[in-house]
Order: C-alpha cells, then structure tokens, then sequence
C-alpha cells in the first residue's frame, strides 16, 4: 500500500463517516462534546458589550490558506456566522477584521447574507462592518491597535491562522480592562496566546469553535468524525512504535 | 437554481482539486489551470480588501475621527509606494531600497514591543492563570528549553549527558508533530464538511 492510498483510505472514510453522522443527528440525540467554560464566557460577553453599547471586534487572521495550517482560515469563516445574531447586527458595533482582502471580502458576504435573514434588504449592512486594517499581519496590528487604543473596546475575538503578534492586540484590550477570546491555531500563537489570555482554544480545539457558538447536525458530526479519525490515528501510531521497537517495520 | 449551480461548481472544482494531488500526472493540466483561476480569484479580492482599507482611511478622514492624522500619513504613504510601483517596478533598487529602510524598521521595533510584551505576559502567567499542572509545566518546559539552547549547558558535559540533553531538545519537536496532525485532522474535516456541503459558510 502507498500513501496516496491510504490518504485517499483516510478522506474516503471522513466524507462516509461525516454523511452518515450528519443523516443521524439531523433526527436523533446529538453528540455530546467536552465542556467549554471559555464559550459560556463568551456569550456572556456579548450580553455584556449589548448592555453597555461597546465595539467588539472579531478577527479573522491572516489569510484563507497557509499551507503549515491549511483549514484555519476557512474554519475562521465558518464560525462567522455564529457572532451574526440579530441583537449583534442591529446593534452595529461588531468589526470584523483580516489583514488578507479575500477572508474580508468572503466576511462581508457573510454579513450581508445574515442581515438579510434577519432584515429588510432596503437597510443597509450596517451591523458589522468588515475591515482591513492593514494589507499584512504588522500592518495590520499596527493599523488594529490605533483602532482597539482609540475606543473604548469590550470584546477582542481572536480566530484563524495568526501568531504571536496577535498577543499585542489582546494586551492593549486586557489594559483596557476588555474581554478577550482566543482560539490559536498555530503553534506560535498557542504559546504566546496562553500567558495571558483565560479564555484560549487551543490547537485542534480551534475547529470545535463555529460549532460551539452556532451548533448544527453538520458540525456535531465533524466532531465525531473528527474523534474517531483521532483515535484510529493514535491506534496506528502506538502500533506502529511498537512494531519499529520490535524490529518488524 | 443559482446556488444549486454554485454548489455543483464547488463539489466539481475541489474534488477535481483534491484528486489532483493523488493522480498529479493525470489531472495535472486541469489543476493548474483552476489553480491559476484561483490566484486571479485570490488577486482580485485583495484588491477589494485594499479598497476596504483604503475607504476605511478616506472616512476616517472625513469624519475627523480620533487620530485621523494617522490615516493621513497611511494614505500618503501608500499612494507614494503605489506610484513608486507603477513607474519603476518591485525589483528596482530604489524601490527595494525604500521597502528594506521603512518597512524593515518599522517591524523589527513591533517585534521589540512584542517581545517585551511576551516576557512581562510571562512574568504574570501564574497570577493569570493560577498554580495550574499546565501553567507549571509551561513556564517550567520554557526555562529549560530556554537554558538548553543557550548551548553552554551542552559544552560542559559528558557524552552521556549530551545525549540526554539531545533527548530533551527533540521534544519539543515531538509535541509539534502532535499539534500538526490534530491540525492537519481538523482542516480535512473542515474542508470536507464544505465539500460535501454540510457546512455552507457562504450563507444557508
């Protein structure tokens, strides 16, 4: 067997696996996953930034695709909707912000659909406005933290494929006596994020997050899928070091 | 019937994509050429992002928002790099030259800030996040990665001890990998969760 087999093997039983989870959970009880007290904090923050009528702002990270992290961008953009509830867009003070145009244009689609769920199309997408502070990650959190130090700023919601540049943002927002979210993907922004942002996903914990605040069959299912893949590649790893120990591979 | 459309084109093009990785000799003209189609994607909606960033300064402007000098001084100093651009070109020594004297710079000092930013956040690690097994084995792992590659420690060792030491320093690295896979597991589910159309970012 080669490689391009056996990742064919591992792709072909993820789509089977997720098409028959997601069938299931579309009428039966759904998969329970591990409790994340950081989500319940961070609906609690928007309850409180509504009340008090503050910016929050949600980033999106540096680009739709990096080839160390493929799917963190995109898994950025998944969980987008999930900050779009009716109070948020009519409230108006969500920023969605990227330093890459295509994550801030596929953002603003995603505003636009959201409002018109919610909204006559006659009113203009006001309630989040997508930003581009600046073309590239210093840019940017040069350009972000004039943005987050000129106002007063509840809420900073950190996603997707960023590094340790972004703990400057989160700094100036906890100065501020703001709420912080990270959900760090890449290994340089687990470690810088973690010293001093409580309310962290890390790692693969990331790809939990648009299911968390926005759950839905589909997601459940990715999460499953996701458990089970894990659990059979550990399998084969323990398998594996145990039979290059015993001098069979 | 639009969306339906949307959605065949999406299935057609990532599976043709994914399949291209798999059989390169087969698919290999079709894959560069969506590859190609999707950088002129990508190029054109970089150019609506600098458009954003660009409106976004022009109302700041306009409005006499709090520090809209900066805005100013970004709009001016983006045409100047725009026009320098546009008439030279990226390889021109006077336009690298331009780039390597501001830019370089202007992040080598974000990077000092953040790397004082870092060193007080870990400083207040324990006070942030208590005398967790986590945050102990944290700080404790970063001490001593941090003294082991110093390079002093290993010089004034046996062989034996370097050994343990060489141990310790590939690690980090062990965990690293942990990290990718679970990564590398995530965004398959991600991407096939959009491929099989059961996420729909786009809009439901």
């Amino acid at each position: 067997m080669n490689w391009s087999i056996f990742g064919w093997g591992v792709i072909g039983t993820a789509a089977v696996l997720l098409a028959v989870f997601s069938l299931l959970y579309k009428s039966k009880k759904p998969y329970d996953i591990r409790e994340f007290p950081q989500i319940d904090k961070l609906k609690a923050s928007r309850v409180d930034a509504l009340e008090g009528g503050l910016k929050r702002t949600l980033f999106l990270g540096h680009g739709v695709f990096s080839p160390g992290y493929p799917g963190l961008g995109l898994g950025s953009l998944s969980g987008v909707s999930g900050f779009l509830d009716p109070e948020t867009l009519a409230d108006g003070n969500l920023s969605i912000s990227s330093s890459d145009g295509t994550l801030a244009v596929f953002a603003r689609q995603i505003v636009e659909h959201s409002y018109d769920n919610g909204f006559t199309k006659s009113l203009s997408p006001i309630g989040a406005r997508s930003s581009l502070p600046g073309p590239t990650p210093f840019s940017f959190t040069a350009g972000l933290l004039s943005d987050l130090s000129s106002y007063p700023q509840q809420g900073l919601f950190l996603t997707g494929d960023f590094g340790p540049e972004a703990s400057l943002l989160s700094e100036i927002n906890i100065s501020k006596n703001g709420y912080v979210f990270g959900s760090a993907g890449t290994i340089a922004s687990q470690a810088a994020l973690y010293l001093h942002v409580k309310d962290l996903l890390l790692g693969e914990e990331t790809f939990l997050l648009p299911g968390l605040i926005d759950p839905n069959s589909g997601k459940k299912a990715g999460w499953l899928t996701e458990d089970i893949l894990r659990i059979l590649l550990i399998l084969m790893l323990i398998t594996g070091a145990i039979l290059k120990m015993a001098g069979v591979l | 019937m639009k969306k339906g459309l949307a959605i065949f084109v999406l299935i057609l093009v990532g599976i043709s994509v994914l399949g291209g990785y798999f059989f390169p000799a087969a698919l290999s003209p079709l894959l560069n050429l969506l590859i190609d189609w999707g950088i002129l994607l990508l190029g054109t909606a970089g150019l609506v992002g600098v458009y954003y960033l660009i409106k976004q300064h022009v109302g700041s402007i306009a409005r006499h928002e709090k520090r809209f000098i900066l805005s100013i001084v970004m709009l001016a100093a983006f045409s100047v790099t725009l026009i320098l651009g546009l008439i030279s070109s990226i390889q021109d020594p006077l336009f690298i030259d331009l780039m390597i004297n501001v830019q370089t710079p202007v992040e080598t000092s974000l990077l000092a800030i953040l790397a004082v930013v870092l060193m007080t956040a870990s400083f207040r690690l324990i006070s942030t996040r208590g005398w967790t097994p986590m945050s102990i084995s944290f700080l404790v792992s970063a001490v001593i990665s941090l003294a082991l590659n110093i390079g002093v420690v290993n010089s004034a060792l046996g062989n034996e001890a370097s050994a343990v030491i060489h141990y310790l320093r590939r690690l980090p690295l062990v965990g690293a990998r942990g990290i990718l896979l679970g990564m590398a597991l995530g965004g398959l589910i991600v991407g096939m969760r959009v491929l099989l159309t059961i996420d729909k970012p786009y809009g439901e």
